[in-house]
């Protein structure tokens, strides 16, 4: 589910939209997990396990990560059963954290913005939002964060970058 | 007044045999019932005598040691595509055609003051409208507008960044309602893939804004994203075709302006082509690793890196960084000691890449004086040098179920190293070493695009 935060038209454009942040939305309803793969070859044979069976049940994954011995990613909290179920059934050793919301900052170009992600994370950390996982894309940063946590964050984030109310 | 906007890359106005090809798609678009207002890039690339980075390469031959004032080096800039528009102009005179020349700012493009990658505020067509009502074909430089003088004297002459004349193409097809704008390229439109790497990638036929933006973010260079982005906004419908030849060309459009047409589920594999250097931060599973991480991005935010990549897991943080930006990010690391805490609790020391440097060295001996007294904690920097990012451009199909599976499987059989993945709604990204990068384009593209291996 994909909630705009209230106020979400950010700054005005003309011609082009203007350089920087320019909206932040609020995703609620998630939970990251992380599964112990293992390394080398071991480890490639279980992602593809793993990624298979949740598949298998028709759960869509994201925020896909590949660490040493592990691989992590988001699912929908209404997913968590099926996903819980699969690991079980493949033996794996995982630890699901729920209730996370995904809190995503939208920019013009944020790959040619240097030093979006520290103020975005300086405003998450002001908040009191950890940041469990990161996904970002030509126009967007998403963060994971506790849901309890997310409208405060967000909150943080429009304050920040200046997102206020603009005169037509 | 149907207006239409056709723009010229460099290399379709480099010669004076392509100047006339160009120069007859304007004409015919004339004698279609069009008004067209052409867009030109200035002549020919690197070592053409009026080319932006000949331009650009003159000017700090004077020295290389001192900056050009970044003013001064708009103005240089400028030059090229003012060149080019007055070429242009009179070839089409030279052809029984009235055309006018117009600079960015004569033709009303007024951006911010940002020099170097300038972003166009307002136009005001007037001057376009006027000439155009009476007959003329108006040849406008691209690439560039004006800004008002922080001194409040006449504007300065401002340059748009990098695929600037694909931004004033869009920008003024916005500004003058035009029919439609029109990419001119010496490719046929928009590729599943690089041609380079292969050959028989085909040409789309339609393509929205979104994935457009997407492609050319992920490395593809056939139009720039700023462009798909104005375009977008406006809801302009803009084409890509090619100087050299009469074929369709793609269409970029909104899914709604796509009608009667699919958009394909997957629209193609692209791959970055600067090197890209990713880092991991062994920072351990410790309360203060949100500190820890933040001190990270303050500090490379002030020598003004850019991140991207970014993963955390519960005892590491990860990102990439540009490859021409590596050497000052190392030397800001290595070594680097930072206090944890408020009031400080330890400190932590960097060492960056596997063998320990010389400065690591001294400043881990001088920090071993304190080690009683307060508590040293190592990070570990793995350094992985030399990858790059392969993209799958699937807006349909990114987030279905499955689909990353098939994604790495695809990788894994061909036996290429993942070093990392991103996902969003638009594409699925893997970073892997440069030398596989030719490799994982080829295998991704033959199940997703040629077999569309994908459906379940």
């Amino acid at each position: 589910m994909v909630e705009h935060f209230p106020q979400p038209r950010g700054r005005r454009f003309f011609i082009e939209q203007e350089r920087g942040v320019t909206d932040v939305r609020v995703e609620v309803g998630l939970a990251h997990v992380r599964v112990r793969a293992g390394s080398g070859e071991k480890g490639l044979q279980n992602h593809l396990r793993i990624l298979d069976a949740i598949a298998e049940q028709e759960v869509s994954v994201s925020l896909v990560k590949i660490h040493h011995d592990w691989i992590t990613f988001a699912v929908s909290q209404s997913d968590v059963p099926k996903v819980t179920q699969c690991l079980e059934t493949l033996g794996m050793e995982y630890k699901i954290v729920p209730d996370l919301a995904l809190v995503i900052t939208v920019a013009s170009n944020m790959r040619e913005s240097a030093g979006v992600m520290a103020q975005i994370a300086e405003a998450l950390w002001e908040a009191n939002a950890n940041i469990i996982e990161t996904g970002d894309s030509h126009d967007t940063v998403q963060c994971l964060v506790p849901e309890h946590r997310a409208f405060a964050a967000a909150q943080a984030l429009r304050q920040r970058f200046h997102l206020v109310e603009v005169a037509s | 007044m149907k207006i239409l906007v056709m723009k010229f890359g460099g290399t379709s106005v480099d010669s004076p045999e392509h100047r006339e090809i160009a120069a007859r798609k304007v004409i015919r678009a004339k004698e279609d019932g069009f008004a067209p207002v052409v867009v030109v890039s200035a002549i020919g690339r690197r070592g053409a005598p009026y080319a932006t980075d000949t331009l650009i390469e003159f000017l700090r031959s004077i020295d290389p040691s001192v900056p050009p004032n970044p003013r001064e080096m708009d103005l240089m800039m400028a030059c090229g595509e003012i060149i080019s528009t007055v070429v242009m102009a009179h070839t089409l005179k030279t052809m029984g055609y009235d055309a006018v020349a117009l600079t960015g700012g004569q033709a009303g493009i007024i951006t911010d003051s940002e020099y170097g990658n300038a972003r166009v505020l307002q136009i005001h067509p007037q001057a376009i409208r006027h000439y155009l009502e009476a007959g003329k074909i108006v040849v406008v430089a691209g690439f560039q507008g004006v800004a008002e003088d922080k001194l409040g004297f006449h504007p300065d002459i401002t340059t748009l960044g990098r695929g600037g004349s694909d931004t004033t193409a869009s920008a003024l097809g916005a500004a003058l309602n035009a029919v439609a704008v029109e990419i001119y390229t010496d490719v046929n439109g928009v590729k599943t893939a690089d041609p380079d790497i292969i050959p028989d990638a085909k040409t789309l036929p339609v393509i929205s804004y979104e994935e457009v933006a997407e492609i050319a973010h992920q490395g593809a260079k056939v139009l720039h994203p700023r462009a798909a982005e104005i375009a977008m906004l406006h809801n302009i419908p803009l084409w890509v075709k090619c100087t050299f030849t009469d074929e369709t060309g793609t269409l970029v459009t909104s899914a709604e302006g796509a009608e009667g047409v699919d958009l394909p589920e997957v629209t193609g594999v692209t791959h970055i082509t600067g090197k890209i250097v990713y880092l991991i931060f062994h920072i351990g599973e410790v309360p203060e690793k949100p500190e820890i991480e933040l001190q990270i991005y303050r500090m490379l935010a002030q020598a003004d890196v850019n991140l991207y990549l970014n993963s955390y897991s519960h005892d590491t943080l990860s990102f990439a960084v540009p490859r021409d930006r590596w050497s000052l990010v190392q030397n800001l690391l290595d070594g680097l000691v930072m206090p944890v805490g408020s009031p400080p609790q330890r400190l932590v020391i960097f060492r960056v890449g596997e063998k320990p440097t010389r400065e690591y060295q001294l400043q881990k001996q001088m920090l071993s004086a304190l080690n009683s007294t307060i508590p040293v904690q190592e990070i570990a920097v793995d350094v992985l040098e030399n990858c790059t990012m392969v993209s799958l451009i699937a807006a349909k199909l990114s987030r279905r179920p499955g689909v990353m599976a098939l994604f790495l499987r695809t990788l894994y059989e061909a036996g290429i190293q993942v070093l990392q993945t991103a996902d969003s709604e638009m594409s699925l990204s893997c970073l892997v070493n440069e030398s596989d990068v030719e490799k994982a384009v080829r295998v991704l593209h033959e199940r997703f695009v040629t077999n569309r291996a994908y459906a379940r």
